[in-house]
């Protein structure tokens, strides 16, 4: 089979579906890759993967399940890289799972979802903003959070349990609101 | 626990990476045969990547003044300050409103008494007393006010503002405090009735929090806009928004400039400047700051493709700036380098100073002297060559 070389071009159109996909791949690499770095580092380098391959994409077939294929090869590998062994769901379920984000929206959908996620989380109690805070500004672990706030692990699982499913049904009520 | 919630649970948990095999095993047959499960990790998988990315934002979390303090404390601390300042500020507005409501009603009844003993409407121009337009009058330019002001407030949110009629404002004190901003609409205690909600449980949450040392508000940005050129964006997940000069980057944000002529000047707090050439996209990733590091780490900006120049001064030893892309890492302890990528490979040219580049597929590096360049590239050897002149 011909190699086809990327070019300027391609590698440019490449790098636009990967950005306007970029939450879809960032979600679904989260589900694969947990070290904060380990996985900014894969999420550019699924970018130039993706670059490299796109000569070879064929473009009458969806973006989304061939974007994974090569994202979860990537992490798969740079997971072995840095001796991490991976804890993950079948290839299938991570599929299944790439595919249902896929569904959650596109990108002016996620906007909304920005937005609503925003209004939602400014209306949590002052203690859950502070775990969010916690968690997902200062990039604590669980681990970490537990120890600083003096509660168990479990304790935490079962509260971030609960604001999670909170501001999913806040969200879709405002997204329905947002999208009229 | 209902199996909903442990379901919910283990999600989280696989999540965190603290699944053990026989409960991984059970969420992946959830997820495949089960539609509300995968769309409920799938959820869950898009909430977390979008509340980190938010996360990020300064605004959000209001951190931008740094302070030697706590941030937990701090947060507490300036979100009930401004909480109080919104009661404060309420009340007076409600205070005056009932005010206006009095003085109208009372500035009614006089009018009504007035008009009773017999003048009454019969001969309305005859009686050079009574203005009918007086009594709305009186009360009319003070409720206004209340309301500008009220909606204005940047700190509410569109569900907390006052409705726009000032009678609303004048309404009795029970409604307005069903419109505080206190009170949590997602409390788990108010949607389910059973268990209470996490954070006001059995356990103490205020003596965790405040039991760490004194720590700095953690920068939330990396660098400033100081000139452009073109076409140029800022990048935020799959947010795209206008570069303006002067604009904050935020950690974790990446710019891309247009190929018809695009190009920025970014400078750090330190004085490192990059400048970004046409068709260029960039990535910061430097390791972020926290009220344990509230400068930040290693500081990293990521060169998906593009061409770039970066003027970077001494940095602490064992700290230096870091470029880095798919091919390499350039570490630049102070020097100028010059980067040009191609899809295939990318070069380093060293105008000044010292700079390492390392291999990231085998870890191979080579100290670059100034005026000397090097490819690295799947295929190529990682020879330095001197900088052709001119």
């Amino acid at each position: 089979m011909e190699r086809r070389r990327p070019t300027v071009e391609s590698h440019e159109e490449a790098f636009r579906a990967v950005l306007a996909n970029w939450p879809m791949l960032n979600a679904y690499l989260r589900a694969i890759v947990r070290n904060t770095h380990v996985l900014e580092d894969t999420l550019s380098d699924v970018a130039l993967a993706i670059a490299r391959s796109w000569p070879h994409y064929d473009k009458s077939r969806p973006f989304g399940p061939w974007a994974r294929s090569i994202a979860r090869r990537v992490a798969i590998e740079n997971l072995s890289r840095h001796g991490i062994r991976p804890i993950l769901l079948g290839e299938g379920a991570l599929e299944a799972l790439g595919a249902e984000i896929e569904t959650l929206g596109d990108e002016a959908g996620v906007e909304v979802r920005v937005r609503a996620l925003q209004l939602c989380t400014e209306k949590l109690s002052e203690g859950n903003r502070q775990l969010i805070r916690l968690r997902y500004f200062e990039n604590r672990s669980y681990k970490e959070i537990s120890e600083s706030i003096a509660w168990t692990v479990e304790a935490l699982y079962v509260a971030f349990n609960r604001i999670h499913k909170a501001l999913s049904e806040c969200v879709q009520r405002r997204m329905e609101v947002l999208q009229g | 626990m209902t199996n909903d919630e442990r379901l919910r649970e283990m999600m989280l948990r696989y999540l965190d990476g603290g699944l053990d095999p026989s409960e991984l095993e059970q969420l992946n047959r959830a997820v495949e045969s089960d539609a509300a499960t995968r769309r409920a990790l799938a959820e869950l998988m898009l909430q977390d990547t979008l509340l980190t990315h938010m996360g990020r934002e300064s605004e959000f979390f209001e951190l931008q003044e740094p302070a030697p303090r706590s941030v937990s404390l701090l947060n507490t601390t300036r979100m009930l300050k401004i909480q109080r300042e919104q009661d404060t500020r309420r009340r007076t507005w409600t205070a005056v409103a009932i005010g206006a409501a009095l003085l109208f009603t009372f500035t009614l009844l006089l009018a009504v008494k007035t008009l009773q003993p017999g003048e009454s409407r019969i001969d309305p121009i005859a009686g050079p007393i009574i203005d009918p337009q007086a009594p709305p009058a009186a009360p009319v330019p003070t409720p206004p006010p209340a309301v500008a002001v009220e909606a204005s407030r940047p700190a509410q949110t569109p569900a907390m503002k006052p409705e726009p009629s000032p009678l609303v404002q004048a309404a009795p004190p029970r409604k307005t405090k069903a419109m505080e901003p206190r009170k949590d609409p997602l409390s788990p205690s108010t949607t389910e009735p059973g268990p209470r909600t996490p954070v006001e449980s059995s356990v103490p949450p205020g003596p965790g929090v405040l039991t760490e040392p004194a720590l700095k508000a953690p920068l939330t940005t990396f660098a400033k806009i100081e000139r452009l050129q073109g076409d140029v964006v800022v990048l935020f997940g799959a947010s795209r928004k206008v570069a303006k000069v002067g604009m904050d980057l935020a950690w974790g944000q990446g710019m891309e400039t247009s190929a018809l002529g695009g190009a920025a000047l970014i400078k750090y707090p330190d004085g490192t400047r990059v400048e970004l050439g046409p068709r260029t996209v960039i990535w910061d990733s430097s390791e972020k700051a926290t009220p344990r590091n509230p400068e930040g780490g290693l500081r990293r900006l990521r060169v998906m493709t593009g061409s770039l120049t970066a003027e970077v001064p001494s940095q602490i030893e064992g700290r230096p700036f870091v470029l880095s892309s798919s091919h390499a890492e350039a570490k630049i302890p102070g020097g100028t380098l010059k980067v040009v990528t191609d899809p295939e490979s990318m070069r380093f040219d060293l105008l000044q100073g010292k700079v390492r580049i390392t291999r990231r597929d085998d870890q191979i590096f080579v100290d670059l002297e100034p005026g000397q360049f090097v490819t690295v590239g799947r295929g190529l050897g990682l020879d330095v060559h001197p900088i052709p002149p001119k």
